[in-house]
């Protein structure tokens, strides 16, 4: 088998990575100029919903109820139901569920050791994170009822992805927005 | 069965196109999807922001040209394959992250099996898109 094809295969790719470079330099180039530079810090906490299946295990016991999310809709927006979210303040700002409350997983002992946040033990609480393991919403979940006493905390099956699936209410911010408001989280 | 190989060519050139866009608008929300992922090092997040939608673009503009279309199938199979491997890493750690895709959009997918799965059907696809383009330019 000839191997001209294959370095001819090389060749172009290599060519289309050298243009793309080349764009993406001129990309970066105009933002700088035009006063829009692309800037990126790393977070100091974890990132969204970022918990792997062994840390969720050193959570403290989180056996909450699940709740499906055609339920959840119907339920939001009543009385006394309050969703909380686990997910980092970025992704909160770009994205959330209308009147949720943001409580970082990473954040919530020290938040919730110092505050009731409003939220009482009479509440129907419905914790909710990107989606689709739920893990920290669980954690969040256990965390909540060891520290305000909740008992009627659920976890939303399926997270945002879910509940954006099935068409439920939401608030998003405008692009810029949002995307200021992910620097902002990752500074703090 | 050109019209199948034409066809599949302009359907992954779309998406790649549609994959492109939000990103070049927008770079600082994707090196903040891309910082996300906990997988390259913090001074290539802004680099690789800037460089996936263009290798993205070219990939696709290349796939629908005449000349450099298999060079345009393979830049987007290799693309394509580093988004699997990324995604794989996801799954296997368990994390819950969003895409970004598609950019920050209210639709934007949870990385998990589905979206995988998904990303091998565009495999094949492209696979299919690069085939007839020894036989015929267009």
């Amino acid at each position: 088998m000839s191997v001209a094809p294959i370095w001819a295969r090389i060749r172009e790719v290599s060519a289309l990575v050298a243009l793309a470079g080349v764009l993406a330099a001129g990309h970066l180039g105009v933002r700088a100029l035009s006063g829009e530079p692309v800037v990126w810090e790393p977070a100091t906490e974890p990132s969204a919903c970022e918990l792997t299946h062994e840390e969720a295990d050193d959570e403290p016991a989180a056996t909450s109820e699940a709740i499906g999310v055609t339920e959840a809709i119907a339920l939001h927006g009543r009385p006394g139901v309050v969703f909380v979210d686990a997910r980092s303040n970025s992704l909160f700002a770009a994205l959330h569920i209308p009147g949720a409350l943001c409580l970082p997983l990473e954040e919530a002992p020290a938040l919730l050791a110092h505050a009731s946040l409003g939220l009482s033990p009479e509440d129907v609480v419905i914790a909710y994170c990107e989606g689709p393991t739920g893990d920290r919403s669980e954690a969040l979940a256990g965390l909540l009822r060891e520290h305000l006493g909740c008992n009627r905390v659920q976890v939303l099956e399926g997270g945002l992805a879910s509940w954006l699936a099935q068409g439920g209410p939401i608030r998003e911010a405008a692009a810029k927005e949002a995307a200021e408001a992910a620097l902002e989280g990752g500074r703090g | 069965m050109r019209w199948v190989e034409r066809l599949a060519r302009w359907a992954v050139a779309l998406v790649f196109v549609a994959a492109a866009l939000p990103k070049i608008a927008d770079p600082t929300a994707f090196a903040a999807d891309l910082g996300d992922y906990r997988l390259f090092p913090a001074w290539s997040i802004v680099g690789l922001a800037a460089l996936v939608p263009m290798l993205e673009l070219v990939g696709a503009a290349a796939l629908v040209s005449g000349r450099r279309r298999r060079g345009g199938a393979w830049l987007l199979g290799l693309l394509t394959v580093g988004f699997l491997l990324v995604i794989g890493s996801v799954i296997y750690r368990g994390v819950d992250l969003r895409c970004g895709c598609f950019g920050r959009d209210a639709a934007a997918e949870a990385v998990g099996w589905p979206l995988l799965w998904r990303d091998v059907g565009l495999l094949t696809l492209i696979v299919i898109a690069g085939g007839g383009a020894r036989r015929r330019p267009w």
